[in-house]
């Protein structure tokens, strides 16, 4: 059976990080993200990059995959920072040619957007490959899970989010199936207007469609027949206490980001 | 007449997954052949049927259909379609349309044919798999039984026309009539000259239609020739993790008290063996 | 007592599709019901757990009433259902956690969880997968934590909607005969929906399912040798019927049977 584990490519290494308790880690990206738009200065961004590399290097995942994980963002980088240079209005002008201007303002505004882009793009990157998409879901469940209190509905949000989760395989099979049969049968989803391969598409996507209402139908009827009964009380057995670690690691995010905002504060000088 | 040179197909081979999903296959396929493919889960067999129509490309060996490799990029798939139809598993799962004749036209369609041309390929189809085009050429294709709509499935391919027809565990889910109704009909095609090619997992289909029985285990052909000439060696059949077939079970049994029992396909020879006894 | 009395249903602006349908299962019977696709064998087995209600007739589980909501919760906790399709059965996580599922819905505290799960794991032999994510089985073994998952629930009646239809034979057999002894060890009544005969060989009875009701009921001896009356139902008759079949009426053997060992002596 070939394992399928698509959110950010779960790597399965073993170090520290892989241990740390989902929720911790996903608590730890808000926070670092948070206050990546609070530093300004030069020096906290470089910190923030070395505390970067080093989690990367122990969480020993592969080089190759920590460069395939910028794919999706160097599009949103390279738009942002073109962008940012070309047109931030500014008094310094540094370049130009015609109309088109170049000012520091945006070099400057250019660059920090790249280094936040990518600071973020590597934080989320050590928390999808250290943290496999069950553990993600659970996490995620548990951290909403006090708004019950609010008559959120968390529980079943959280569940929901875990079914459809497993579906993800079972229909990327599915549609792999229905566009195989379809193509023996001539059907061509790669050619004509725009329009045209629209069209084609729906011999693709409403046999999907039909067999994911199918699926759910189905899995609602097993889900009541084992007793499940949407709003009633159930006990929840995986109750994972946060350990010392996952704790200290919570804490030391927390901390360095405040020290680092402390230190922007003061300059960065030491006396 | 399609062949297959040492083709080998490679899952994820750049990763720890790397799976050997088939391995040096060496296949030949006449236009009028009746063949079963059979296999344990794993084997290989649906992916060896991806590769017949150029769905799936191998990563090592040719596939080459009346001398011209199917995957050559000056190739146009359409005309490989048009001679070798594949019916995968459910194919009623990959049903859209809103009559059952467009789904059964959808194929003509996209193989350019004209709209008269596709109109006697329906009905012919249709009438081929034992429906009716009058009364179910205007209805849904969702509206129809299980059987129905297999059939419909199964119709929508032969509409085609193709010289070989491959079909991945045709009566898979099917009652009994049902099964009867599917194998009936596919010999029908054999008896019009279109090669039949059948993946299944049901050994008593394979032994009454086939006349050459190819055996998959672990991605490897461990056996390609009369289905009698496998079925016979029954440590073989387990070893490769088959079933053994009643009448060959029933077979095995009965030889110690009846040395001259022959090999029989179905109930009918075993019961017939029996009758002719009796009359001596 | 899993009790059918005198049902009709209809889905809504259908005609019926059961009509008429009379039978019942004690603890500890192992029952087959035979019927060809579309004679309503899977409205029945949503119907003995209350998943759908009767228009007519009334179906008791030990005396509770299907059709009384707030006898609803026991009835799913003594009748258990296992479907054909185990994929579309799972709450995607991991083994131990789908097997919980249905744990978790009743209340049951941790540590008698925990007990049944080790328990149910050991009998259907699947402790070596308790923690590995639901994809990454095969078929075979997918069914089998759907049984697990069910059986963990401790139904007093469980219903097998064509469990093994999706599978290989050697599978199908495995599973079969995995189901049938712990079934039988645990006193659990069983209605076993399947159309192949060659299963309902080694069923306590048969109910033969035509048209929404039942046509003929009966030990497998009594109703698989009827291969006639079978095929007119679209059923068909396991090959050694056939045979035995066939040879009786011949005059060869003196008394059809269904096994294979005796066929050959009373043909010798």
């Amino acid at each position: 059976m070939r394992n399928t584990n698509f959110l950010g490519k779960y790597q399965f290494t073993e170090s520290f990080l892989h241990k740390i308790d989902a929720r911790v880690k996903i608590i730890s990206v808000f926070i670092v993200i948070i206050f990546l738009f609070f530093f300004k200065s030069y020096y906290s961004y470089l910190v923030m990059l070395i505390l970067c590399i080093f989690l990367v290097i122990s969480s020993r995942v592969k080089f190759s995959a920590i460069l395939s994980s910028f794919r999706p963002i160097l599009f949103l980088l390279f738009f942002s920072v073109f962008f940012q240079t070309f047109f931030t209005p500014g008094k310094e002008v540094v370049w130009q040619f015609l109309f088109i201007k170049i000012t520091e303002e945006g070099l400057s505004l250019a660059f920090y957007i790249a280094l936040r882009l990518i600071l973020l793009s590597f934080f989320t990157f050590i928390l999808t490959s250290t943290t496999s998409t069950i553990e993600i879901a659970e996490g995620f469940k548990k951290i909403i899970s006090p708004l019950k209190f609010l008559h959120f509905p968390s529980d079943e949000i959280a569940l929901m989010v875990s079914i459809a989760l497993q579906f993800v395989p079972i229909l990327f099979e599915e549609a792999d199936r229905i566009m195989k049969a379809q193509m023996s049968r001539g059907a061509d989803f790669n050619r004509g207007s725009l329009s045209q391969r629209v069209k084609s598409f729906l011999p693709l996507v409403l046999p999907l469609l039909l067999n994911a209402f199918n699926r759910a139908d189905q899995l609602a009827i097993a889900m009541e027949s084992r007793g499940f009964v949407v709003g009633a009380k159930r006990v929840s057995y995986k109750e994972k206490p946060l350990k010392f670690k996952d704790f200290s690691a919570l804490l030391f995010i927390l901390v360095f980001c405040i020290f680092l905002l402390f230190m922007e504060n003061k300059g960065w000088k030491i006396t | 007449m399609l062949e297959l040179i040492d083709v080998s197909v490679i899952y994820d081979p750049y990763t720890k997954f790397r799976k050997e999903a088939l391995t040096n296959i060496n296949l030949k396929i006449e236009n009028n052949e009746a063949i079963a493919i059979v296999g344990q889960i794993g084997s290989g067999k649906s992916t060896l049927i991806q590769l017949l129509n150029g769905i799936l490309k191998p990563d090592k060996g040719r596939v080459i259909l009346d001398g011209v490799d199917i995957n050559d990029r000056r190739v146009k798939r359409k005309e490989i379609i048009k001679k070798i139809g594949v019916v995968f598993q459910s194919p009623e799962d990959q049903f859209f349309a809103e009559t059952v004749f467009d789904e059964v036209a959808f194929g003509p369609k996209n193989l350019g044919f004209s709209k008269e041309e596709i109109e006697e390929r329906v009905n012919r189809a249709l009438l081929s798999m034992g429906l009716i085009p009058e009364s179910l050429s205007s209805r849904s294709p969702f509206s129809l039984s299980g059987g129905e709509k297999r059939r419909v499935a199964i119709a929508s391919i032969i509409s085609i026309n193709p010289q070989i027809i491959v079909l991945d565990e045709p009566t898979a889910g099917m009652d009994f009539s049902g099964k009867i109704s599917i194998l009936a009909h596919i010999k029908d095609q054999l008896h019009k000259g279109v090669g039949v090619v059948f993946i299944t997992h049901n050994m008593e289909e394979a032994i009454q239609i086939a006349d050459r029985l190819i055996v998959l285990s672990e991605g490897r052909i461990v056996f390609d020739g009369e289905p009698k000439a496998f079925f016979i060696n029954v440590d073989f059949v387990k070893k490769v993790g088959l079933d053994i077939p009643f009448p060959v079970e029933f077979r095995e049994r009965a030889k110690k008290h009846f040395p001259d029992f022959p090999f029989c396909r179905d109930s009918k020879e075993i019961i017939k063996y029996f009758l002719s006894r009796k009359k001596q | 007592m899993l009790e059918f009395k005198d049902i009709f249903f209809a889905y809504e602006g259908e005609k019926w599709i059961i009509r008429n349908l009379s039978f019942s299962i004690a603890q500890g019977e192992f029952v087959a019901l035979l019927g060809k696709n579309g004679s309503g064998k899977s409205t029945i087995a949503r119907l003995a757990n209350g998943l759908l209600t009767s228009q007519k007739g009334k179906i008791y589980v030990d005396g509770l009433d299907t059709s009384n909501p707030s006898d609803t919760f026991e009835v799913r906790k003594s009748v258990g259902i296992v479907f054909q399709n185990p994929d579309n059965q799972f709450i995607g996580m991991t083994v131990e956690e789908d097997i919980a599922f249905g744990l978790e819905n009743i209340n049951l505290p941790k540590e008698e969880a925990v007990e049944r799960i080790t328990e149910i794991s050991e009998i259907l032999q699947i402790s070596p997968y308790l923690s590995f994510p639901l994809n990454l089985l095969s078929g075979g073994e997918k069914q089998k934590i759907a049984i697990a998952s069910v059986l963990v629930l401790r139904p007093k009646y469980l219903i097998f909607d064509e469990i093994t239809s999706l599978l290989d034979p050697i599978n199908r057999e495995n599973i079969f005969f995995t189901v049938r002894k712990i079934c039988k060890d645990n006193n659990i009544g069983v209605l076993y929906i399947t159309h192949n005969p060659e299963e309902a060989v080694y069923s306590d009875r048969i109910e033969v399912l035509f048209d929404g009701t039942i046509a003929r009921e009966g030990k497998p001896e009594e109703i698989l040798l009827e291969v006639e009356f079978l095929n007119e139902l679209g059923i068909s008759s396991p090959q050694i019927a056939i045979i035995s079949n066939e040879l009786n009426k011949a005059g060869i053997i003196s008394k059809a049977t269904l096994n294979l060992e005796d066929l050959v002596q009373k043909l010798c």
